[in-house]
This record gives structure tokens, sequence and C-alpha cells, in this order.
């Protein structure tokens, strides 16, 4: 009989990814009900993730907190120092060469102001400060034996004034050379240059020392009787308080960044650090300590002991109530702090990936590759399993005319969703155990530190890996589902 | 060979025809013969019942003419398109456009309701979904489950469950409609609801059926019977031949 083609045989159309969506979500909660077990693969994967990742975090967000803490509390007596200390001229040279360097132009303007020289000198100044300080850290570096052929026994700006004179000059140049490898930083000529205008150099750099030293006796008058940075720590932490507008004024007027905030900070700090001075002598003295350590001999360190003294009988019979609780409580409150800081610091020695720009260290990588790996083998055994408990359904549908490439979506969309549910499920319960476990190690610095924004991150990546990980995993499963043989519809058990 | 009896296929169309249909399962090692080379045609419009002892081979032989499987060796026409040479979208095409399938256990999606089910067939056929839905409800109706559209299959009896999947199965308007033991999971009774359903499909709209059964009330409505024994057709008969030996075939319902 001749081949005629009666029924018009098309291929079967195609559904686009929409309507597949649909049915598939048809009786999706149905379904998610059915596959806990996948479910529950994803969620432990994902709440593996969401703690590993949530801990840098963590980490990071409260090293920078704690460092930030750290940096204020030390800000204190570094502006003091800056303002207070006169400086030797080779002391300004190293400060001049620093800005210079980093070319930090409001500090340079900073300076210009506070000792009332043209910047442009100041320019000229930092920029042969920083010479200078190339030269010295040269001359350092050489061995004992080079530099006494080069410099003999001189040391610091003497090695510049023993070159001045022409006839050590020469031989500097021709030693220069017997030493092949060394290299004067700039040249040979440059240097020369200097060493000209050493003399100029050495007097302005004199001159801005002194314009300084003038400026610090107008703090000094503006605060009574500052004269340095101890007798000023004094001050601030004794001063009342329209002293200390009058102060914050000058040191404002002469164009540093001083806020009252940073005032109040700093006072504060150093009224603790006076009060905390004062108890440790009372304790040190001969006659108590006599006592204390009978009360409390076991605790070795100062600090610790000082925290016992909350313990009211034992105050009193020691301090004989020279100290009022509240301040006792604020100094305690003080060492605390200053420990637990302390201990941030060392717990997060090497902890910071964060801030090299990984996210998670190798040793994390690899725990996280491994347990995906296992996830993976998890799910697609789940998926497996549940697509031989559906095979009559699968076959039914191919029997009303679904292709492969439907079945195939239709188990990918599930497992996305699923990979979704139990991703947010997943992030859920892994934020949580990361909050439990680092508000243990962490205290209350975790709440003060809390990173909103980096812990959202977090659990968009998590979620993100649970919906891959599951697709990836039903990539196979979902294949042989794909492959089931109609026939299998017709079959009965 | 095909077992036509005289002038029965005068002026019929073929619209099914299994050439010398082998299939060899492998069990193991084992050989099954499930069919042994099977000659039959299937004409247009017609109800055909097919029995045979348990194993006999009855639903391979669905399987074949309903392009589910492919035969071992021997061929199968649909409308003189041989299977064989269709591809896999081709066949999906034939599968939802072409065949509709009743099982013996229903195979309704279960956490569809009745009216989704009856969609799918549609969806899948690149129907608007609206007019899938109702032309859906005309044929839930035409089963008499127009009330019940929005129920699951769980909470439907076997009979209205059957009824659903008759619905589905006529949803793109198959030339063919294969029924395998579409009353085996059945008691008497809805039994006969199916077989009224199906019986009234030939009359009135002469759909082509063929059906697997032991219902000796179907064997009645239908045209002819064609006994299957061990993966041969045995022997083919005309109802109206048999319909004197009701007594014979030894069902005592009714
Ligand atoms: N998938 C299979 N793999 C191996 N053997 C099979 C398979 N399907 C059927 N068979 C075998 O082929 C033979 C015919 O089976 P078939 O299911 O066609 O019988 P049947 O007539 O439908 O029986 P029943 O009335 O019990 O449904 C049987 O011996 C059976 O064991
Ligand atoms: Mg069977």
């Amino acid at each position: 009989m001749a081949q005629k083609n009666a029924i018009d045989v098309r291929k079967q159309k195609k559904l686009s990814l929409g309507r597949s969506l649909k049915i598939c979500l048809r009786g999706m909660t149905h379904r998610l009900l059915r596959s806990t077990l996948t479910l529950a693969v994803v969620v432990l994967a994902v709440a593996f993730f969401m703690t590993l990742l949530t801990e840098n975090v963590f980490i990071a967000s409260i090293a920078a907190g704690a460092g930030n803490e750290i940096t204020l509390q030390r800000e204190a007596s570094v502006t003091l120092n800056f303002l207070y200390v006169a400086p030797a001229d080779l002391i300004h040279s190293k400060r001049l060469a620093t800005t210079w360097e980093s070319s930090n132009e409001t500090q340079l303007a900073l300076y210009a102001k506070f000792t009332a020289t043209p910047i442009e000198e100041i320019r000229q100044l930092a920029k042969l400060a920083l010479q200078e300080q190339q030269y010295l850290e040269f001359f350092n570096s050489l061995s004992v034996g080079k530099r006494l052929i080069l410099v003999q026994k001189n040391q610091g700006r003497k090695q510049f004034r023993f070159l001045i004179n022409p006839g050590p000059w020469q031989e500097f140049v021709e030693n220069i050379k017997v030493f092949k490898s060394l290299q004067v930083p700039g040249g040979i000529a440059e240097m020369r240059s200097f060493l000209d205008g050493f003399e100029t150099y050495t007097k302005k750099l004199a001159k801005v020392t002194a314009a300084w030293h003038d400026s610090i006796k107008t703090f000094t008058a503006a605060s009574e009787k500052i004269t340095g940075p101890d007798q000023i720590d004094d001050w601030l932490a004794t001063a009342k308080a329209n002293e200390l507008t009058a102060w914050l004024k000058t040191v404002q007027g002469f164009g540093f960044d001083f806020s009252q905030e940073k005032l109040d900070r700093i006072c504060k700090f150093l009224k603790i650090e006076k009060r905390r001075a004062e108890i440790a002598t009372i304790l040190n003295s001969a006659t108590k300590k006599d006592l204390w350590q009978k009360t409390l001999y076991t605790k070795p360190a100062l600090d610790e002991k000082m925290v016992m003294l909350t313990n009211d009988k034992v105050a009193d019979t020691i301090l004989e109530s020279k100290f009022n609780r509240e301040d006792l409580q604020e100094i305690v409150n003080h060492i605390k702090h200053e420990r637990v800081l302390a201990q941030q610091e060392a717990n997060l020695v090497g902890k910071t990936n964060m801030e090299k720009g990984e996210l998670l260290s190798e040793k994390q990588l690899f725990l996280l590759f491994v347990s995906f790996l296992v996830c993976i083998v998890g799910i697609a055994n789940a998926m497996l399993m549940s697509i031989t408990e559906r095979f009559r359904e699968i076959a039914t549908m191919k029997c009303l005319g679904a292709t492969d490439g439907f079945i195939l979506t239709q188990f990918l969309f599930e497992a996305a969703i699923q990979g979704a549910v139990g991703g947010i499920i997943g992030v859920i319960i892994g934020f949580a155990l990361s909050l439990l476990k680092n508000s243990v190690t962490f205290g209350s610095y975790l709440y003060h530190y809390f990173p909103g924004e980096g812990l959202l991150l977090c659990g968009l990546y998590s979620l993100a890996a649970g919906i891959i990980l599951s697709m990836v995993a039903s990539i196979y499963p979902s294949w042989a589902a794909s492959r089931m043989a109609p026939m299998e519809a017709m079959r009965i058990e | 060979m095909a077992f036509d009896h005289e002038g029965y296929a005068q002026g019929k169309e073929i619209l099914v025809r299994a050439h010398g249909v082998k299939r060899v399962y492998h069990r193991g090692s084992e050989e099954v013969q499930a069919l042994r080379g099977v000659y039959l045609n299937i004409y247009r419009g017609e109800y055909v019942c097919v029995m045979g002892p348990s194993g006999s081979g009855k639903t391979t032989f669905f399987n074949m003419i309903g392009g589910l499987d492919s035969p071992t060796s021997g061929r199968v026409f649909i409308d003189e398109v041989d299977m064989a040479q269709l591809n896999a979208h081709e066949l999906a095409f034939l599968r939802c456009r072409k065949i509709g399938y009743v099982f013996q256990s229903y195979n309704l999606n279960t956490v569809m309701t009745a009216l989704n089910n009856v969609m799918l067939p549609m969806l899948f056929a690149g129907k608007h979904p609206d007019d899938a839905r109702s032309y859906a409800m005309e044929l839930l109706e035409k089963v008499g489950l127009g009330d019940r559209w929005n129920h699951r299959p769980m909470a439907m009896s076997g009979g209205q469950q059957q009824r659903v999947a008759i619905a589905r199965a006529l949803a793109n308007r198959p030339s063919l409609l294969l029924c395998d033991e579409p009353t085996g999971n059945l008691d008497l009774k809805t039994g006969k609801e199916i077989h009224q359903l199906l019986s009234n499909l030939h009359k009135n709209e002469n759909a082509t059926i063929i059906c697997a059964t032991h219902d000796h009330n179907m064997l009645l409505a239908s045209d002819r019977m064609v006994w299957i024994r061990d993966g041969e057709i045995d022997r083919v008969e005309l109802s109206k031949d048999v319909k004197i030996e009701k007594a014979s075939l030894g069902t005592d319902d009714d």
C-alpha cells in the first residue's frame, strides 16, 4: 500500500516557559511537602553556607568597629602630643617629610598656618625634609664598616656637615664608586646640591621650629599654665566647661580639626585615666598594700583588683570612701571595655579576610566545596527517589503529549522553587545560628556594630547558592525523568 | 492474516494497521515474547474489544498501537503513517492529538483539579488557556461531572475519576480512543456507567474505540471482539455473531 499521509503529523509544539511554570506551580505546595527530604538538604546546605559567610561579615564589622574605637582612644594622646610637644628640628624634618610624601595638602596648610610661614616655603622645606630623611635612611642602612669609610664616625646631621667640606666630599664620591652596588638616592649630583643648600635649609627649619614653639606658647596662654603634654592631660581632666570651650576655640583658630565631641571624649578618657592612676597609688601605698593583699590577694593584676573593688565592702575598707560609687563603676566599666577591645583585637588577628577583599578563607572554601558536593549528591538522590515515586504521573503526561523538554523544565522549575523555599528557610536558620554563636563570642559588640548590609548580601548569596545548588543537583534526575518511557503509564503494580 | 471477516471491511477505512508486530522483553537473561506477530486492521468508527487472559499481551499491544513503545519487529500504521518513521516530537504530537488514553488506574494528576486535568492535553496542544477551559467544562458536563470541575481526584469516587480520565482522553478530539481495562478497578455499577459513556461516544460521535475488557456488557456493545492468547491473535469475532452465545462467556452478572 502506498504511504499516504492521511493524518497531518507535525511536530509537537513547545510550551512557553510561562505556561510551563504555571503548570508547575499548580500543586506546588503539595509537591513541597512531598519532597521534604530534598528541602531539608537544601535548608542544611544553605544554613551552613550562611553561617560561614556571616561569620566573616560579623568579624570584619566588629574588627572595623573595635579598630575605630581603639583609634579614637589613642587619638587623644596623639593630638595632644602634636599640639604641646615642642619638637627639635630633626623631628620637624621627619614630620614634614611624611606630610610631603603623603602629599597631604591640608596638613601642609595647617603647618603653614601654625608656624606663620608662607605655604610655598613650607612646600620647599617639606621637599628638602623628605630628601634629608632619605639620605639619613640611606646612611643608617649602611653597614658600620662602609659608613666608617664614607662619612667617618659621624651620625645624624653631623654626616652632612662632614660632607660639606670639600676634602671629605671628594673622598666620599671616590669611595662610593668602590662600593659598586651603593646607590645614593637621587644620585650624587642631587646630593651635592642638597648639601650646598643645607645651611639655609637648617636655618629655615630652625625658624619654623621656633614659630611652632611660639604657637604652642599661645596655646599655653589660652589654657593657663599648660606647658607640656603631661600638664595638658591634667588640665583637660579637671578643666571647667567654659575653660575647655575657650581652649577649643584657640585650637580651632589654628585650623585644627577638633570638634567638641572629640574634646569630650578625650576629657572623659583622661579623667578616667587620672582616677585610675590615683586608685593605683592608693592600692600600692605601703599601708594599704597589706590590707588589700589580704582581701584580694588571689588576683595578681592591678586592673583585676580594681574590677573587684566594685564589691562594696572591699572598696570601703580600702579606699576609705575617697571615691564615690559611680566614679568607681565608671572606671571599672572602662577597664572592662578596654579588656574587651583588647580581646577583640586578639580574636580578630588573621581573621579579617573581608579586608583582603575575600569573603571566605581557603579552608572555608574547601569546607564549602565538600559540603556542596555532599548536598548535590543528597539532593540528586532525593530527587531520583521522588521521580521513581512519580513515574506514572510523568509517563501519563507523556501520553497526553508532553515533550521531553516540558518534563525537563517542570523538574528544573520545581528544583528552583524548592531551592528558593529551602534557601529562605536556610538563610533564616543560618542567620539565627550565626547570631547565636557570634553573640557568645562578641557579646554586645555584635549589636553595636551590626553589619546589616553585609548580612543582607550574605543572605542573597546563600539564597542564590541554594537555588543553583538545587538546580545543578536535579539536572541528572530531571533528565532521567524526561527520558521515562510513556508505556510506564499503562503498567499497574 | 488480518482476520477480516467476509465483507466486513467493505467500504471501511483502515485507521490502525498492525503488521506482524512482535515485542520481546528482556528480563535479565530471559526473553519474554509478549507479542509474537500480530496482524490486525482496525477501521475508523469501530468499537473493538480486546480480550485475553492475563499476561497474553493486551497491554503490550496497546502500547504498540498507541505509540507508547516501539515493536521489536513488524510495523504499526496509523492512518497509513508508519509510526517507526516518527521522531520524538512527532510522536508527542500523535499522542497529544490523535490518540486518547484511558488507563485502568485512571492516572489523573492528583494535585490538579478535574478541570485542570482535562485542560492539560489542550495546553500541551498549544490551545489558549481560556479556550481550553471552556472546552474542558463542556467535556466534563458531557461525562456528567459539570458540577465537580473544581474537585481534586482524591475527593472523587473511582467512577468519577475514570470519567474525568475519559474527558481528558477526549480533550483534543482524538481519532482513536485506547482504553486498557477502563472498568478493571470499578465495581459493576460504576463500570456500567463507564461502559455507557463509551458506547454513547461510539454511537453518537462515531468514535473509534479500542478497549481491553472482560466486561460482557461492553463486549455486547462492540462491533468486533479480538481474542489474544500468548501474544498472538487467537480469533476475531463479530459481536453480532457472538450475541447468541452470551451464556458461554461464563459471566454471571446482570
Ligand atoms: N516491561 C516489561 N518487561 C518485561 N516483561 C514484560 C513487561 N511488560 C509486560 N511484560 C510481559 O509481557 C507479557 C504480556 O504482558 P501484558 O502486560 O501485555 O499482558 P496483559 O495481557 O496486559 O495482562 P493483564 O490482563 O494482566 O493486564 C507478560 O508475560 C508480561 O510479564
Ligand atoms: Mg494489561
